[in-house]
């Protein structure tokens, strides 16, 4: 999902690197500093993940993880990808450096949102916690690849070609990182509640 | 240690008087892992369709969920080929590469085949090509083929087509001849001929060394040295995070 230089449109470029300007600013404005390390320790998992190939029946998919970090991060999710997309591209050649705002608003926003939206439930423990996680995990990676669609789409390729190119082919990354993120949610809930349920202080 | 056991336990009892957002009442199972508890309804329906949907996936290519793509090409007799990959177990099939002049303009275009590859007729000069794949999905990447690499390719070409046109002639004269006076063909041979023959078999020879030159050449998948350079960047902004944190003295 990560889109390379020179397939973006100007405009999409120009308007990627402003949201992802603005979330970036937003996510470093909610960091604390007591949060530095978890920030950064997921900014490198998810970093990591990508390489993480998974054989899967003709070829194989990999993991991106970004729900996992809106899970635990919320907003400040957008300077941890940010950071992590600059590397990838800089290190592993994923991405261009042009496309990093719109790569960035592609992975970080859903996660925001599914972050946000489902961490009310996870203090509730159990199946509502899991289920809750898992479909963070799970949307997360789906709202990545619709938002990659559309940079595509509104670029040059044909919008409902490329979601549903898109979205089949992340089917199974959807469930195994549903899968993960409710395992690491519940794990978490249990043993350091105060680092992902909101109004729980440590 | 005892500090921290009992800062862990205040916050459970938080969690299980459920004084937090409101009131809901929070529970914290031991076994809260998806593993060790039962699957509520959605959860079940929603893993289903997954899995219904995952069927359809034997009948995808491969690329849609790579990160990168790499194209290389290489002088091959009187061709230039490419072979395009996403990485070593996955090529591309299907997707379009173009061929662009020094100035840009579009020498040629063609699809991959099933083993990623496509060959191309060389140019007329022995100037610089440059390769650009489009595998969909924004994977975009592009190889430039030196112009010196090219320049024995080139010649090689315009002379085998000067000898192809010479060759018709050639062999009408020593029809002739031999009808004529006797003289066996084979003495007859130029220094031409057989050059050109030494020359072909030469970049027979040679091909399979461009490929692996050129493919030497390319870009390649991530090392371990850039994941750990990668990490070692990450952990560096993390430390100049702390260090601003406690620069300005406050908690955020």
């Amino acid at each position: 999902m990560h889109i390379s230089e020179g397939v973006l449109s100007a405009p999409i470029l120009a308007g990627g690197a402003v949201l992802a300007a603005l979330g970036v600013a937003w996510g470093l404005r909610c960091l604390q500093s007591s949060r530095i390390m978890e920030t950064s320790v997921l900014s490198a998992a998810f970093f990591v993940a990508s390489l993480i190939h998974v054989p899967l029946g003709p070829g194989s998919v990999h993991l991106i993880l970004n729900g996992l970090v809106g899970a635990f991060l919320g907003w400040t999710a957008f300077p941890a990808l940010c950071t992590a997309l600059l590397l990838q591209a800089l290190l592993f050649s994923f991405g261009g450096l042009t496309a990093l705002g719109a790569n960035t608003v592609n992975m970080a926003l859903p996660a925001v949102l599914c972050g946000v939206f489902f961490r009310r439930w996870f203090g509730r423990g159990g199946g509502i916690c899991s289920t809750s996680a898992f479909l963070c995990g799970a949307l997360s990676v789906a709202g990545a690849g619709l938002l990659t669609a559309l940079s595509l789409g509104l670029s040059d390729e044909a919008f409902f070609e490329s979601a549903k190119f898109i979205l089949l082919a992340h089917i199974p990354v959807m469930v195994i990182e549903g899968i993960i993120t409710a395992f690491v949610v519940s794990f978490i809930v249990k043993v350091r509640p105060e680092s992902i349920i909101d109004g729980v202080r440590p | 240690m005892n500090s921290s056991i009992q800062k862990r336990d205040a916050v459970f009892q938080t969690l299980r008087r459920g004084e937090w957002q409101g009131g809901h009442t929070i529970a914290i199972h031991r076994g809260a892992i998806l593993g060790g508890s039962r699957l509520p309804r959605g959860l079940k329906l929603f893993l289903g369709a997954m899995v219904c949907f995952g069927g359809i996936l034997t009948g995808m290519p491969p690329q849609a969920s790579a990160h990168s793509v790499y194209i290389y090409a290489w002088p091959d007799g009187s061709k230039i080929c490419t072979e395009s990959y996403f990485n070593r177990q996955s090529k591309v099939v299907g997707g379009e590469v173009i061929m662009s002049g020094a100035d840009g303009t579009e020498l040629g275009r063609a699809k991959t085949g099933e083993d990623g590859g496509v060959c191309f007729d060389l140019p007329g000069t022995p100037d610089s090509v440059t390769f650009t794949l489009l595998a969909g999905q924004g994977h975009k990447s592009e190889y430039i083929l030196d112009g010196a690499e090219l320049a024995e390719a080139v010649r090689a070409a315009a002379e085998e087509r000067r000898q192809t046109g010479d060759a018709s002639g050639t062999a009408q004269a020593l029809s002739d001849s031999s009808g004529k006076s006797g003289v066996s063909p084979v003495a007859n041979v130029r220094a031409e001929d057989i050059r050109a023959i030494v020359r072909e078999e030469m970049q027979n020879q040679l091909g399979p060394l461009h490929r692996a030159l050129a493919e030497a050449k390319s870009e390649r998948e991530p090392g371990v040295r850039d994941i750990v350079g990668g990490l070692g960047w990450i952990a560096g902004i993390a430390a100049l995070a702390y260090w601003v944190a406690r620069k300005r003295g406050g908690g955020n």
